[in-house]
């Protein structure tokens, strides 16, 4: 009798436990990534096969897969599939708990970082702080993307096993810094155009992405570096002479010509030798094929000469092969051609020359003396890409001294110093003075810094620079390993007294001569007997551009004191003759003031385009342990702008992109609960971590997770008919126990009415 | 007259126990695979007179209250862990405490902490267990692990003694492929030997489903076709720039002008057949051979040499021979193992199987949900799915591994059942033992079986029997009212 009343509270309470959990799915029916929760009946144990009512063994929620509703929202982000996104509530006091969630209504924070709507900041792997080896920098002052990059080479992400890197490279506009090379000094000597530059970097850039789309493709493959191809070509010179005359090169089936360049008879760089008509004349074409060859894209040419054992002219695979504008060098009629494209090869089919209906063919190297092309490929050949474009955008800085500047009688003396950046010790270094005594050519000028008497001087610029006489002019430049350091050099002229022997007419010539240009001063002493001796005060003559200034100033000086004396130019060479019975004994002393010299600027410039080149790879490292994602490409260190376009793709790969170029700052971690029915939901859309169900575990680019749609969030699976209708089915049930309690309870009331 | 009161008595007594039988019945309307409770009435003794023609009743008892075990309706749920029986049986599960064994019809199970499948009341849910049949690996893994990135392929064959499911994996061998071999010795290049790979892992499919549409058929391995060809006067055949060979394989006549000499030429020739995806060529000089290899097990290719300015050569043919069954699948296995590990990489295939339901005893596993115990995974990140047959898979980056099958066991008289609550039941004496179930029912999957106790017919019957109980009290009143009047007769 009283079990009947039993079994019916047993009922009213299970079914109100039912009614309150269904309320609480209807409740949340827009509830961002709710998962409804049911409840199992059980019946109670039986006596005599007599049951004793219902309970409720659990409520648990269901972790089915919600509807996805598209948002358009950049950080929201659903997850299809199994699994949680992890958030953490960093509190105040710096401790921090894990929790997981369905809900993916993500922002970025005050702080940079990504957090989802209360604040807690969603973790992931994130990208590994950039160090030293992530940025190939022209510039070492500029580490960070900033405004002055304006120019995308390439922003790709490659995917590895367990990382992901992402190369993007940028320069500054080439295309306004890029110079053409003067002809007066790089004739013959790899002369690139302004336009050939622009062409090459452009060549460059397409050669560096299709490298990246390799390493792309394959990330851990096998890795090799690109080689670019050098060979020679050689002409006889034999039959080759006269206006009409032409020399010839086919390149991968592109004929490049010269036609004979007439130039009359000279003497040779050398100063003695005297070059016919006809030598002058080859040297000059020569020079203009190697130069019209540099115009094309893709490569670069230079008159050289075969050296190491063996015969000259002749190409064999001892040969050696040294870069000259020697007009001795060149005559030989060989040119070596380069391309500028790593692993790029080219084939030369004809060199020949024609005169007349004679056609002598010459002949290029096919020993192994030239050098092969050897495609790269993986890391090796995208380093190799980088590497040449790097420096065709930026290339070595050259500082040029022309004759004009340099006074080179034999008797002059220059010293040097150098202020240069030191990529290893991260600061500017500055040494000299190397001196340059009694020059009386440019080779020995150039033997005097490369090879001079202290030591120590010699072996700082060799590590940093090397020099070279070009076409007679001083050209120093870094060396291949420093081709993106800035450097200056300071030139001085050092204090020289022209002191020739006396007599009624002094000639300033051999030792003595002077050279004026307009970054020399001068002070010119004269004394002599005129009617006793006479002293001229000292004439100053400031920066002359050249000796007829000085003549006109000291004329003027000699006039105005009626000292009878006057300044010539004989043959190039300055001259003090006096007046017949005039002044006699005439002792003159001009001194050269020390003083620095510039380089000449119309020739000094970049081997490149001049521009800089900065290229950023960032990793993200998916087996490093979980970290808040910061979203900030400034606080990245990746850009001097803090914000770009986020994405997020499927496996949880968040990119940023930035005028174009596109950065893998983190990825979403997706944890995977063996047990995930032991999650205990926590309020705030959260759930805890229990001993039920279990730790969490990760995989590596979540690839036995969810996939993660974008600017998409997930639904609640609360379903309003389903609860409506549950909440029915629970109430009549509710009402139905309800109607046993009364029953026994009239039934009670009849047993009591038994005895009246 | 007193009789009439006990009648009575025992009336009040029953009716009332069938009030607490419909009130359980109505708290259990929304219990999954609760079977509601019926009581039958009867007459509970009968007294005789002397005469033995009329009887007397003396009042009602509860006979029995017993289940009625009538199916259930299958409600529609949104999980793979809840099943429902249709049909006859019980989901068989164990109380790991103490070992005892309990019958159920609620399915609506669960995933439990140490990854077996359980019941609500945390008790382990039982059936077949997986078993590995095969492993085929190249490196001694037993296991799929990390480093098997390259998926192959899956498939799951049901046949008469088992359901069997075959996962192959392999390693990155794109990344260790390299060109192989030498000129004029089965020479490959990389980019032909990762096309070999791709035929034979597309013949390996088409063999898996070859199997899976044909399950039963016998086992028997598939062999290669091997072309001997014997070229006897080649030294006059190829002496002079315009000389060639010319072979013709398949559709396509691969044809070698003469080249430095004859070992150059025809180790070209042999090159040119060797990059051919699915063959493999090589020429030996002592015996002027040039051998051709299928490297399709059971596939036969027309491999001649059409007339040309050469002496005709002597042709030995070794035909491929087509297998069938599990030798058919385990021939095109093995010879993609054997490309793959050409190629540098490892391959990994593993078979595993169910038992198919016909078993004359009943499974009594529980049912692990972990690859990694399992032996086909060290990673247990999968997701559970399960069939309408009541198979339970797992599905790894696109591997799905059949793991367990749930049992279900009936008994000649489940009236005699105990009934124990939680939606348990156990067996008894009187139930006889617990038999396979597994051929006289379905299990849908997805589904839960509803309570059949229906709330109309539980009010109903609490309605009747208040009225009944209330009759039996009145006819105790009555009684207690004749009494009184027979009392009263001896004091008028």
């Amino acid at each position: 009798m009283i079990g009947a009343l039993w079994t019916g509270i047993s009922g009213l309470s299970s079914q109100q436990t039912a009614l309150d959990n269904e309320s609480h799915n209807i409740a949340n029916v827009n509830t961002v990534g709710y998962k409804a929760s049911r409840i199992s009946f059980a019946d109670q144990m039986y006596q005599d096969r007599i049951g004793k009512g219902s309970k409720v063994l659990d409520a648990e929620k269901l972790y089915v897969q919600g509807n996805l509703k598209v948002t358009g929202v950049s950080y929201d982000m659903a997850l299809s599939g199994n699994g949680f996104f992890a958030v953490s509530d960093e509190s105040a006091t710096g401790t921090s708990e894990t929790y997981y969630t369905r809900a993916g209504n993500f922002r970025m924070g005050d702080n940079g970082t990504l957090q989802d709507a209360a604040g807690n900041e969603v973790q992931g792997w994130a990208m590994s702080p950039l160090t030293e080896d992530d940025i190939t920098s022209t510039n070492s002052n500029i580490s960070v993307f900033t405004s002055d990059y304006t120019e995308l080479l390439s922003s790709k992400v490659v995917n590895h096993s367990n990382y992901v890197e992402t190369f993007t490279a940028k320069a500054t506009d080439y295309t306004q810094t890029v110079k053409a090379d003067a002809e007066t000094v790089f004739s013959g000597y790899g002369l690139k155009t302004a336009a050939s530059k622009t062409q090459d970097v452009e060549a460059l850039i397409s050669n560096y992405n299709s490298a990246l789309s390799d390493y792309q493709d394959n990330p851990d493959g096998a890795s090799q570096s690109a080689i670019a191809q050098i060979t020679q070509i050689n002409f006889s010179g034999n039959d080759f002479s006269k206006e009409g005359d032409q020399i010839y090169v086919y390149i991968d089936g592109n004929k490049i010509s010269q036609n004979y360049i007439s130039v009359p008879s000279r003497t040779a760089d050398d100063g003695t030798t005297t070059l016919s008509e006809i030598e002058a004349s080859q040297i000059e074409t020569y020079k203009s094929l190697a130069d019209k060859i540099s115009k094309i894209t893709g490569f670069v040419a230079y008159n050289v000469t075969d050296e190491g054992t063996g015969t000259t002219d002749l190409f064999e695979s001892s040969d050696t092969f040294t870069k000259s504008t020697k007009d001795a060098d060149v005559l030989r009629g060989m040119i070596q051609i380069q391309s500028v494209i790593p692993g790029e090869e080219f084939n030369i089919t004809e060199v020949a020359e024609v005169s007349g209906n004679t056609t002598t063919f010459g002949v290029y190297n096919e020993t192994s003396s030239a050098q092969v092309a050897t495609a790269g490929y993986g890391l090796g050949g995208l380093e190799s890409a980088r590497d040449a474009l790097s420096r065709a955008i930026s290339g070595n800085q050259r500082d040029v001294y022309s004759i004009e500047e340099l006074n080179l009688n034999g008797s002059d003396d220059y010293s040097i110093n150098f202020t240069v950046y030191d990529k290893d010790l991260e600061q500017n270094v500055t040494f000299g003075p190397i001196s340059i005594e009694d020059a009386s050519s440019m080779d020995d000028v150039v033997s005097a810094i490369a090879s001079g008497s202290n030591a120590a001087l010699v072996t700082s610029f060799n590590k940093y620079f090397t020099v070279e006489n070009i076409n007679g002019a001083l050209v120093l430049e870094t060396n291949s390993s420093n081709y993106d350091v800035e450097y200056s050099t300071e030139l001085s002229a050092v204090e020289n007294n022209y002191s020739p022997a006396s007599g009624t007419t002094v000639s300033f010539s051999g030792t003595n001569a002077i050279l004026a240009n307009s970054q020399t001063s001068f002070q010119i002493n004269i004394s002599g007997t005129s009617g006793g001796a006479v002293t001229v005060p000292t004439i100053t003559i400031n920066s002359p551009k050249d000796l007829e200034t000085i003549k006109t100033l000291v004329n003027e000086e000699l006039t105005d004191g009626g000292y009878g004396l006057t300044a010539t130019i004989n043959d190039g060479e300055l001259e003090l003759v006096a007046a017949t019975g005039g002044f006699s004994n005439i002792s003159a002393t001009i001194t050269k003031v020390e003083g620095g010299l510039e380089k000449n600027p119309a020739y000094s410039g970049n081997k490149g385009a001049g521009a800089e080149f900065l290229e950023i790879v960032t990793t993200l490292d998916q087996t490093a342990s979980l970290d808040s994602l910061q979203l900030r490409l400034d606080t990245l260190d990746i850009s001097d702008s803090a914000f770009g376009e986020f994405s997020v793709d499927s496996s949880g790969l968040i990119t940023m992109t930035q005028d174009g170029a596109e950065f893998a700052i983190g990825q979403v971690a997706i944890a995977l609960f063996n047990n995930e029915r032991g999650l205990n939901p926590s309020g705030d859309n959260l759930l805890a971590k229990t001993t039920q169900s279990g730790e969490p575990t990760y995989n590596i680019n979540n690839d036995r997770t969810a996939n993660i749609e974008s600017q998409t969030l997930e639904l609640s699976t609360a379903d309003l008919s389903e609860s409506l209708v549950n909440l029915m089915v629970f109430q009549r049930a509710f009402e139905a126990n309800a109607k046993s309690i009364t029953t026994s309870d009239t039934l009670l009331s009849t047993l009591i009415n038994l005895k009246r | 007259m007193i009789g009439a009161l006990y009648n009575g008595l025992s009336g009040v007594s029953s009716f009332s126990k069938g009030i607490d039988v419909s009130a359980n019945n109505i708290a259990n309307v929304n219990t999954v695979g609760y079977k509601s409770d019926e009581m039958s009435f009867a007459r509970t003794l009968y007294s005789a007179n002397s005469t033995g023609v009329e009887k007397t009743g003396t009042g009602v008892g509860p006979m029995e209250v017993e289940k009625d075990f009538s199916q259930g309706q299958l409600s529609q749920s949104s999980t793979y862990f809840d099943f429902a029986i249709e049909g006859k049986g019980f989901f068989i599960v164990n109380d790991a405490n103490n070992d005892d064994l309990y019958y159920t019809r609620a399915g609506n199970f669960q995933r439990s902490l140490d990854g077996f499948l359980e019941d609500k009341n945390g008790f382990e849910v039982l059936g077949a267990k997986t078993q590995i049949l095969d492993t085929v690996s190249t490196n001694g893994d037993t296991k799929f692990t990390d480093d098997y990135i390259e998926f192959i392929s899956s498939q799951t064959v049901s046949t008469q003694d088992y359901t069997l499911s075959i996962n192959s994996r392999a390693t990155d061998y794109t990344s260790t492929a390299s060109d192989i071999g030498t000129s004029g010795d089965n020479y490959k290049s990389r980019g032909t030997l990762l096309s070999d790979i791709d035929t034979l892992t597309t013949n390996y499919t088409n063999k898996l489903s070859q199997y899976a549409s044909e399950p039963n058929t016998t086992s028997s391995p598939s062999t290669n076709q091997n072309v001997q060809i014997v070229f006897d006067e080649l030294d006059n055949d190829l002496s002079k720039e315009s000389s060639y060979i010319q072979v013709q394989v398949g559709n396509s006549a691969y044809r070698q002008n003469f080249d430095t000499d004859v070992l150059t030429t025809m180790n070209m020739l042999s090159d040119k057949i060797s990059n051919i995806p699915g063959y493999s060529s090589s020429f030996n000089q002592g015996t002027n051979t040039l051998t051709i290899d299928n490297l399709i097990p059971g596939e036969n290719t027309a491999i001649y040499v059409p007339l040309g300015d050469f002496t005709a050569p002597t042709i030995n043919e070794t035909l491929a021979e087509e297998g069938s069954g599990l030798g058919l699948v385990n021939s095109a296995r093995d010879a993609l193992k054997d490309r793959i590990e050409i190629a540098g990489g490892s391959f990994l295939d593993i078979q595993n199987t169910i038992p198919s339901p016909n078993q004359e005893s009943i499974s009594l596993d529980n049912l692990d949900l972990k690859l990694d115990s399992l032996e086909l995974s060290d990673n247990n990140d999968a997701e559970f799915e399960a069939t309408d047959d009541g198979i339970l898979l797992l599905k790894q980056l696109g591997n799905t591994y059949v793991v367990g099958r749930l049992s279900t066991a009936y008994f000649a008289d489940q009236l005699s059942l105990e009934v124990n609550g939680s939606n348990l039941y156990s067996e008894t004496t009187g139930s006889g033992v617990a038999k396979n179930a597994d051929l006289i029912n379905n299990i849908s999957t997805k589904f839960v079986e509803t309570s059949n106790a229906e709330l109309s017919v539980g009010l109903t019957e609490i309605l009747q029997k208040q009225k009944a109980f209330e009759a039996s009290a009145k006819s105790i009143t009555t009684a207690d009212e004749f009494l009184k009047t027979a009392l009263d007769l001896k004091r008028s």
